[in-house]
């Protein structure tokens, strides 16, 4: 049914290793039939610099991303994603959530969650499985979308052309006139 | 013998001269308190005491005069000892209360009977209202001293707070990051240990299984369903990982109580200055790691007398500014040395500097150029009056766009002074 079936594709990015080795372990029990059978698979990154490179070359369906890191902040990594992939699902998951860092990435990256450390695995697994589906449905409703609005563009360019067509043939023919009443006149005088 | 008797027989009409010039107020009492001399002086005693109290003068008797004038014990005393000294207040109706410093001495006959009294008197009211008044202002000055060291412990602690609340996001991230993932580890933990018993349980059955074969493949197929393998090599790496994250909140922990040492507040111990510059920078280190690299450079030197809590306080201060002076990267470094009978704290930073007209400021209580409500501009200004409690002093020297060096001398020993706590 899916036109870009396959794994789930998250990217961990902390600038601790250690975080990044317990998101994978607890990942690694969602269970699949909360992705709808299909499998999920995690790359971690410590560098957000080496994380962009990634994303380059690799599509991913989901972001996660530590907002205080010595080369970047999580926002300004997270900007920079969305210019590579604007339809990756994105969340922060930060030590401390002061003002600024919550404003930020909902302001400039608009994240779907701003989560806080320490988490709690159940339920960031729900949320992840969740937001991979869904995430997912709506890239592909968006595909269906954008495909749909092409297949009637070129439609509207057919029409279009056939009526140029048959004025040319016939002047006047694609032309209506009316009457105040809204009463359609026919021109006699024409060479019929 | 007689020629003495003889010249004092002479001289007697002289004292009595003397005696009745005197300013101090002179007496002679018989035993019933009869007035046998006043001189000048006393005559005018007895009226100010008559006016005083509203009674008419006597000059007769002195107990009529005002019964407090002469105790009867100090005259006991005095017949007994043979003199006795001592002060007396009359209460004056409305004026200031007469007080009379005495002095009471036994005259005796020949034969060692006691004859009279003489009572010498000095009029010390003046020093004693004074002496009243000083009191009761000092008194006053003690209140006043106590609320103002009270408010000062105050805005001190309240200081103290403001800048441990700007430590709380660094603090809170380093303590959040490991509890973060030894929590995490921990769920895992619990998944692990379950599957490790699912697969005791397997081995279990298959040692009382009837056919060995069959169960052998059992507890295979369960080992791959489980991932067993993977399980066996993660299992030491989550454990050693997890006791990494406990051992560094123990320490921030350990930090932050080093770095407050709440327990010996207000007490001049010797102390290492290294140890309390290292758990100052570990516990700012989470404000400063992002943007700046500290190059330490110790030196040899000895233990000084100080208050620890409080250097820490002033290290904070000025190591959390340098960290704020610098805007994307830079240094900062924190530097120890021997000068004399001083120690010298050099913390310098290559940020962006204080413009010439606003050093002069730095140290003012209240002054800040931080944004409202980030800045109490009390740091710099508690640093300043905390080291000259140390007999220290601090020096600030700044180069707009290249840097600021803050210099800290304190004494290694505390100069000793007379009721003071060495």
């Amino acid at each position: 049914m899916s036109t870009e079936a396959g794994v789930y594709r998250v990217l961990l990015v902390d600038d601790e290793a250690n975080v990044l080795n317990a998101l994978r372990r607890c990942l690694s029990f969602i269970n699949i039939d909360m992705l709808g059978g299909e499998g999920i698979q995690v790359e971690t990154h410590t560098s957000a610099e080496q994380a962009l490179e990634r994303m380059e070359s690799e599509d991913f369906d989901l972001v996660i991303s530590d907002y205080r890191m010595p080369e970047m902040s999580g926002v300004e990594f997270l900007s920079r994603a969305i210019e590579l992939q604007p339809h990756v699902a994105r969340m922060i998951l930060s030590g401390y959530a002061d003002r600024d860092a919550i404003l930020a990435s909902i302001n400039e990256t608009q994240v779907s969650r701003f989560l806080c450390k320490p988490w709690d695995d159940g339920e960031l697994r729900n949320l992840i499985a969740t937001t991979l589906v869904q995430s997912r449905i709506i890239r592909e409703a968006l595909t269906r979308a954008s495909s749909a609005k092409q297949t009637a563009a070129t439609g509207r360019m057919t029409v279009a052309s056939e009526l140029d067509k048959l004025e040319s043939e016939f002047p006047g023919i694609t032309r209506i006139q009316r009457a105040e009443d809204g009463g359609i006149i026919l021109s006699l005088d024409d060479d019929l | 013998m007689a020629k003495a008797t003889d010249s004092s027989t002479e001289l007697l009409p002289l004292i009595k001269v003397v005696a009745d010039n005197s300013q101090n107020p002179i007496f002679l009492i018989d035993r019933e308190l009869e007035i046998l001399y006043a001189n000048r002086a006393a005559h005018a005693i007895t009226v100010q005491i008559a006016v005083g109290s509203g009674r008419q003068p006597s000059t007769r008797r002195i107990s009529e005069l005002h019964p407090d004038l002469l105790p009867s014990f100090a005259l006991e005393m005095a017949a007994s000892a043979g003199e006795w000294n001592g002060e007396v207040a009359l209460p004056l109706g409305q004026r200031r209360p007469l007080v009379l410093m005495l002095q009471i001495s036994a005259i005796r006959t020949a034969d060692g009977g006691l004859q009279c009294f003489g009572v010498s008197a000095r009029d010390i009211s003046f020093e004693y209202a004074r002496k009243t008044e000083l009191q009761a202002r000092n008194a006053e000055l003690e209140v006043a001293y106590r609320k103002l060291k009270g408010a000062q412990e105050q805005l001190l602690q309240s200081e103290k707070l403001a800048s441990i609340g700007q430590l709380a996001a660094g603090v809170a991230h380093e303590i959040n990051n490991p509890i973060g993932y030894v929590h995490s580890n921990l769920a895992t933990l619990q998944e692990y240990s379950k599957h490790l018993l699912t697969l005791i349980d397997a081995y279990d059955r298959a040692l009382g299984a009837s056919d060995p074969e069959r169960a052998r493949g059992e507890v295979r197929d369960l080992r791959q369903r489980l991932d067993i393998e993977f399980l066996q090599g993660d299992l030491p790496q989550l454990i050693e990982e997890s006791r990494e994250g406990i051992e560094r909140v123990r320490k921030i922990v350990q930090d932050l109580k080093d770095f407050s040492r709440s327990d010996a507040r207000d007490k001049f111990v010797k102390a290492d200055i290294h140890r309390g510059l290292d758990s100052t920078l570990n516990i700012i280190w989470n404000d400063l790691k992002y943007k700046a690299q500290v190059v330490k450079t110790f030196g040899e030197i000895p233990q000084i007398e100080c208050i620890p809590s409080e250097l820490n306080q002033v290290f904070m201060n000025i190591l959390l500014n340098a960290g704020q002076a610098i805007a994307e990267r830079g240094i900062v470094t924190v530097s120890t040395s021997v000068d004399g009978d001083s120690v010298v704290i050099a913390i310098g930073d290559d940020g962006v500097g204080i413009p010439e007209d606003v050093l002069p400021r730095i140290f003012d209580p209240f002054f800040t150029t931080k944004p409202v409500g980030t800045g109490t501009g009390l740091g710099l200004a508690i640093s300043y009056g905390l080291i000259k409690k140390h007999h220290g002093t601090i020096d600030v020297t700044s180069t707009p766009g290249e840097g600021t060096l803050f210099l800290i001398r304190l004494p290694i020993t505390q100069p000793k002074i007379e009721g003071e706590e060495p």
